[in-house]
């Protein structure tokens, strides 16, 4: 970004209320443990695999090959992110497809871009 | 089926989020976010009642993983990329995605951000879809609102910033090498000349520029005697139908070229204008058109020599 914009931008901010409150210690809390559950190489590139799907939703097998990992790995970072409200699981049959939950997928595409 | 991100890029990502992933540096984050100017590190340290170790620690975690930059030497602002991936959840007053979204913007606003998004699309075609450089441009522009209460300059900004994080997001995944000069070839119709020139340059210099052309009263289709021509010089045609010349192609040239239409073409600062005279080639045998072509081909050669892109 050149120079000016930053110029821009900061102008733009001097103009807003001085004083605001900061995140409160609750708040950054709560959003640092989520921040950390992305902050993997290998759970965002899962992430950017299940955004680009098609359907939104994939199989281990389509991870373990896209990503060139390992099933206990991917299935290590899958269980966590479920656990964790990321990512959906629905079993069908023999297979699960994991989709990403509703209420993370703006959040994760702005992490992502 | 791959991932949208490569695993450089996650290993880069996965780096910036661990940086931020902790109560205290996000803490810090927000106060240097809301605050009017770059914040020193005593200022931090006293906005949230830290010890200077603290915040010193914090503040250094934050500039490894590019979230902070030093401004005059000793105070700390966000970077652009800590402002666009985190922004919107470093500020409590921003609420979380509510009321955001195209469909709330008033219509007018609406429409200017439409032609925003046109302008860009058509520049960056090459990188990104029109989706993409939509999302670009309504987030770049709530962005900006969300900061700024002076609301008149806000499109035209939007423009330049959206513009700024699309080559910027396109030359970090190696999409676009930076400097490659954009050539406009000009002509009336843009069925002729414009077309053998372009077609040209694309021969002599290939990857190392980018060619458009555009006409000021294109014609319906490239003249078939001219693709001839190309045809047996085994010359690809660049452009496949003759485009009018609009504000937008002259805005994105480093170089405009015009052939016999001088005075249609828009004038901006900071490009470079020339003005070939070449006979239009319309009705021409065919005979005098491969002279033009080879007329054509001396001058594409010439210039592109003059800016160290012919082979």
């Amino acid at each position: 970004m050149p120079i000016d914009m930053i110029a821009v931008m900061q102008t733009a901010r001097t103009q807003r209320h001085a004083a605001e409150p900061p995140l409160d210690l609750q708040a950054a809390t709560r959003i640092a443990r989520a921040l950390a559950t992305f902050a993997d190489p290998t759970r965002l590139r899962i992430l950017s695999l299940i955004d680009a799907s098609r359907n939104g939703e994939v199989t281990v097998r389509e991870i373990t090959d896209a990503l060139e990992i390992r099933q206990p790995n991917a299935s290590h970072h899958l269980k966590l992110m479920v656990e964790d409200g990321v990512l959906r699981r629905e079993v069908h049959g023999r297979n699960s497809l994991y989709s990403i939950h509703p209420d993370h997928a703006e959040r994760i595409r702005e992490l992502l871009r | 089926m791959t991932p949208a991100i490569t695993s450089d890029d996650a290993a880069t990502r996965a780096r910036q989020l661990a940086a931020v992933a902790d109560p205290h540096r996000l803490r810090v984050l927000s106060v240097i976010a809301v605050a009017s100017e770059a914040v020193t590190a005593g200022a931090v340290a006293s906005a949230l009642a830290m010890s200077r170790l603290e915040s010193d620690r914090a503040i250094t975690a934050l500039v490894e993983g590019g979230l902070l930059e030093v401004e005059g030497g000793r105070a700390y602002t966000l970077t652009p990329d800590a402002w666009f991936r985190f922004g919107r959840m470093l500020d409590p007053a921003r609420g979380d995605g509510e009321g955001s979204g195209r469909w709330s913007l008033p219509v007018d606003i609406r429409l200017a951000l439409d032609r925003v998004v046109e302008q860009l699309t058509y520049r960056y075609s090459a990188f990104f879809s029109r989706e993409s450089v939509e999302g670009f441009v309504f987030d770049s522009y709530e962005l900006l609102r969300d900061r700024a209460s002076v609301t008149q300059h806000l499109v035209t900004l939007t423009n330049r910033y959206a513009a700024d994080r699309l080559a910027a997001v396109a030359s970090s995944r190696g999409l676009m090498l930076r400097g490659v000069p954009e050539l406009l070839f000009v002509c009336v119709r843009n069925a002729g000349r414009s077309q053998l020139a372009a077609a040209h340059a694309r021969s002599i210099a290939g990857n190392r520029i980018h060619v458009r052309t555009a006409g000021s009263s294109p014609a319906s289709a490239i003249d078939p005697v001219v693709a001839q021509v190309l045809e047996e010089d085994a010359l690809p045609i660049v452009a496949e139908f003759p485009k009018p010349l609009t504000d937008e192609v002259v805005l994105a040239a480093d170089i405009v070229i015009t052939m016999g239409c001088g005075d249609s073409c828009p004038v901006y600062p900071g490009r470079r204008y020339l003005d070939w005279e070449i006979q239009d080639p319309v009705g021409a045998p065919i005979e005098e058109i491969r002279l033009i072509s080879a007329q054509v081909r001396e001058r594409v050669h010439q210039l592109l020599a003059s800016i160290g892109v012919a082979s």
